[in-house]
């Protein structure tokens, strides 16, 4: 019976998770709290949320876990700069000074941070962190498990076998080879930035051409997939090994054309741009002809009918959904915090096994950080003179704002573990108008044009309106299903340019207010489902705290707020 | 006359000489509003006081805008002087948090952000009279609409200072620790550059040095592809 705490940081999204007997009790993301996107800092704020949240004290911890073996990291940076010989010189004296005069330390950093003697500090490899952080909150028995990700230590794509409260290790793909830095290279090429735009890419894919012009050839340059399921990259076109920023070299615009300049407007009318869309769809679909070849190869190896993903690429929800259609297994399924971040929940849940813990249950919501101050977000919402009240039934109350057209700002339960927003801290609106899109692009998001907005849908519902059943991976939107093209009329706001929808299916037990919310949508005669995405301004964290929220309200001219049982309406 | 007015004074021609290096500049302000953002909003989060709490948003909100403005004027400048699509101007506007509040107290906090917006003020009024002498109204007045909040800022500040502290000899004192502080940041951050530029020249020796290395890894350690087997 272990007291244990999961740490991820110092690459991106840095995060902390705690198990109380093998259970997850809390897990939080550091940007939701230091308020900078994606921070890779040492979450010590996060943790000491956990720690606040769970009322365990630092000292009280049986074990602290670290997402990553330090060392084996150094080795792998310092062998890829000789390696690389002198194209790494610009590269050299930073990537020093980062992991000697920080990243080996941080199993240091942490004893003393938390109280701990050295020895209770402890640490996993990357890939097997991810691996655990899907099959073991996972339902299934026995799965394979696939990882995909830039790169942990060495490898950038692993094969495991998870049986029951066992994970073992197959087969590895080693970096420089890897899926996510050929997704990455191709994100900074489209002018996105790395490690964040990668959600860009994926909308842009939808208005693009696959293989149109002989890109499908030009791509067999870049990278070649194998028949036992392994791929290549073809390095010259890439600069990951030298060039830690960019990622591609002039060879890749020599092949695909000049890089499109960041910041710059979208026309996808123009020429140009439906070039670059071309890419974006072709790439999409290399990503998921490679994420097949690895299923299969896993499915071989296992004979497993559980498929788990974990990885950064693990977030790309089109090739999930491929994965499920085409995959051969009977089920898959991703965890909501699938990139880095999800690795301090797998660093925790393998300390704790080993620890004599038992496996734990099943995830079955996101909603895994703190809930808000209700009195506090009273007080401070008075003193900034906004007009807020307080009502018996907000559940009614959100849904009568959202029936009468109203953009709401929706924060209610704990927020949310992973990159979505899932009705814990979301913007609400009516999915049937395309306006409403527009409004919301407007006044909030400034998104670029081609990029989706996802419905959330009662779950017995679902049929209704979507080509397809809820799965394992629907309460946490890792995947798409098709819009049902006669149900046109009620999906107008967040059907995709392919007539996907990034559809959250929502139950008692993910999201229970959101539920209550659709319930009570469907019980004063409207469609139970709602347009659904995430409480944040541009470039900014989702919200977190009540103060987040609130300072949300007065920059973004959403029609309401609810914070819990709170009513904020903005006078017309 | 101040050391910040005499200094602005002297190097406005330096600063604002042409729409690239007025673009930079205006760029790093936008930073420095964002940075201040985020400290107001996690001392919103933190202070025990609702009262201060809705200070702290407002005035957030206020170098939210602020940020947004500088952003929006450096990008048209850039675009002027032609400024390259690689140029940190086009980046979104990103800063980090040094997290004041934790670090400092809330009340040497409020005296941190009293004395940058009373030195801000001291600044941008320069700025403002060049800009005016120079024929360049519409950064003149981006600068004005600024300094109405940098006003409001700088007095419920020190209020707040002088209301938190025990006495009002205990807020001066605040407010001369912060400035010490400051002297003392402003001095290691000087110290610091200069290693940083020691320990480049010696890293890019040591690389030198190790040249012969590279050789030998890559024949003791090819690269892989492919499958293997754990
Ligand atoms: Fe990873
Ligand atoms: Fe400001
Ligand atoms: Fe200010």
């Amino acid at each position: 019976m272990a007291k244990v705490l999961g740490i991820s940081a110092h690459y991106h999204d840095a995060a902390a998770a705690l198990l109380v007997d093998g259970e997850l009790v809390v897990a939080i993301q550091q940007e939701r709290l230091s308020r900078i996107k994606n921070d890779p800092g040492l979450p010590l704020d996060a943790a000491d949320a956990c720690l606040a949240y769970a009322g365990v004290r630092g000292e009280a911890l049986d074990a602290v876990v670290f997402y990553e073996r330090p060392f084996d990291k150094l080795e792998r940076v310092m062998v890829n700069l000789m390696r690389n010989l002198p194209r790494t010189w610009r590269q050299f004296p930073r990537a020093m000074a980062s992991q000697l005069g920080d990243k080996i330390w941080v199993l240091d950093q942490l004893a003393e941070a938390f109280g701990q003697p050295r020895a209770n500090v402890r640490c996993f490899a990357h890939h097997q962190c991810h691996a655990a952080s899907a099959h073991f909150v996972s339902r299934f028995e026995d799965s394979a498990v696939l990882v995909v990700d830039g790169v942990g230590e060495h490898s950038s794509t692993t094969l495991w076998h998870g049986q029951g409260a066992q994970l073992r290790a197959l087969c590895s793909i080693e970096f420089p080879h890897s899926l996510g830095l050929l997704y990455a290279a191709l994100t900074a090429w489209l002018g996105f930035a790395v490690n964040e735009g990668e959600y860009k890419v994926m909308g842009l894919a939808a208005w693009g051409r696959p293989g149109h012009a002989g890109l499908r050839e030009r791509f067999e340059r870049l990278i070649r997939l194998h028949d036992d399921g392994s791929y290549e990259l073809g390095l010259d076109y890439f600069a990951h090994m030298s060039d830690a920023e960019l990622g591609f070299g002039p060879k890749l615009e020599a092949l695909l054309g000049p890089r499109r300049p960041p910041g710059l407007a979208w026309a996808l009318e123009g020429e140009r741009d439906q070039h670059y869309a071309d890419v974006a769809a072709t790439l999409q679909q290399v990503i998921e002809d490679a994420l097949l070849g690895l299923a299969r190869k896993a499915k071989a190896l296992t004979g497993s009918p559980n498929l788990c993903l974990a990885g950064g690429v693990a977030l790309n929800s089109l090739a999930n959904a491929r994965l499920a259609r085409e995959g051969g297994f009977e089920a898959v399924f991703v965890q909501p915090a699938a990139g880095d971040a999800g690795g301090a929940l797998g660093a925790a849940i393998l300390a704790a096994l080993e620890l004599g813990d038992p496996r734990p249950t099943p995830m079955l919501s996101a909603a895994l950080g703190l809930p808000v101050d209700i009195e506090r977000a009273w007080a401070v919402a008075r003193e900034l003179e906004l007009p807020v009240r307080r009502v018996d039934d907000p559940a009614s109350a959100a849904a009568e704002l959202i029936a009468a057209d109203k953009i709401v700002a929706h924060v209610r339960g704990r927020f949310e573990w992973g990159p979505r927003a899932l009705g814990q801290r979301s913007i609400l609106a009516s999915a049937a108008a395309r306006e409403t899109r527009e409004r919301i692009n407007r006044l909030i998001k400034q998104r670029e044009p081609f990029r989706p907005f996802a419905p959330a849908v009662l779950e017995p519902r679902i049929g209704e309106y979507f080509d397809g059943q809820a799965n394992d991976m629907t309460p946490f939107m890792t995947t798409v299903l098709p819009a049902r093209a006669d149900r046109s009329d009620a999906l107008g706001a967040v059907t995709h340019e392919d007539g996907s929808s990034r559809v959250q299916t929502v139950s008692p037990a993910g999201a229970p207010e959101l539920h209550e919310l659709l319930v009570a949508l469907e019980r004063g005669g409207h469609a139970p489902l709602v347009l659904n995405t995430s409480l944040n301004g541009p470039g900014e964290p989702i919200v977190a705290s009540s103060e987040d929220a609130l300072g949300f309200f007065l920059r973004h001219a959403v029609d309401a707020m609810m914070i819990e049982d709170l009513v904020i309406e903005r006078p017309a | 006359m101040s050391l910040t007015v005499a200094l602005a004074r002297m190097l406005n021609p330096l600063v604002w000489r042409s729409p690239a290096r007025s673009a930079d500049k205006l760029h790093g302000f936008a930073l420095a509003e964002h940075g201040s953002m985020l400290d107001l909003r996690l001392a919103a989060r933190l202070t025990p006081s609702p009262t201060r709490a809705a200070a702290y948003l407002r005035h957030a909100d206020d170098e939210t805008r602020h940020a947004q403005m500088f952003g929006k004027r450096a990008r048209q400048l850039a675009r002027e002087a032609g400024l390259a699509r690689g140029h940190a101007v086009w980046e979104p506007i990103r800063a980090d948090s040094e997290q004041l509040f934790v670090g400092l107290g809330e009340l040497d906090f409020l005296a941190f952000v009293h004395v940058g917006e009373a030195r801000a003020i001291e600044q941008f009024l320069v700025y403002v009279a060049y800009f005016q002498a120079q024929g360049r109204e519409r950064d003149a007045s981006l600068l004005t609409t600024i300094l109405v909040d940098e006003h409001r800022h700088a007095d419920y500040t020190r209020a707040l200072l002088f209301e938190l502290a025990d006495s009002e000899a205990a807020a001066r004192r605040a407010l001369r620790r912060v400035r010490r502080w400051e002297a003392w940041r402003t001095w290691l951050r000087a110290g610091r550059f200069l290693a940083e530029r020691v320990y480049m020249v010696a890293m890019l020796l040591v690389y030198l040095l190790a040249a012969p290395l590279g050789l030998l890894v890559r024949w003791a350690r090819p690269l892989t592809r492919g499958w293997r087997d754990a």
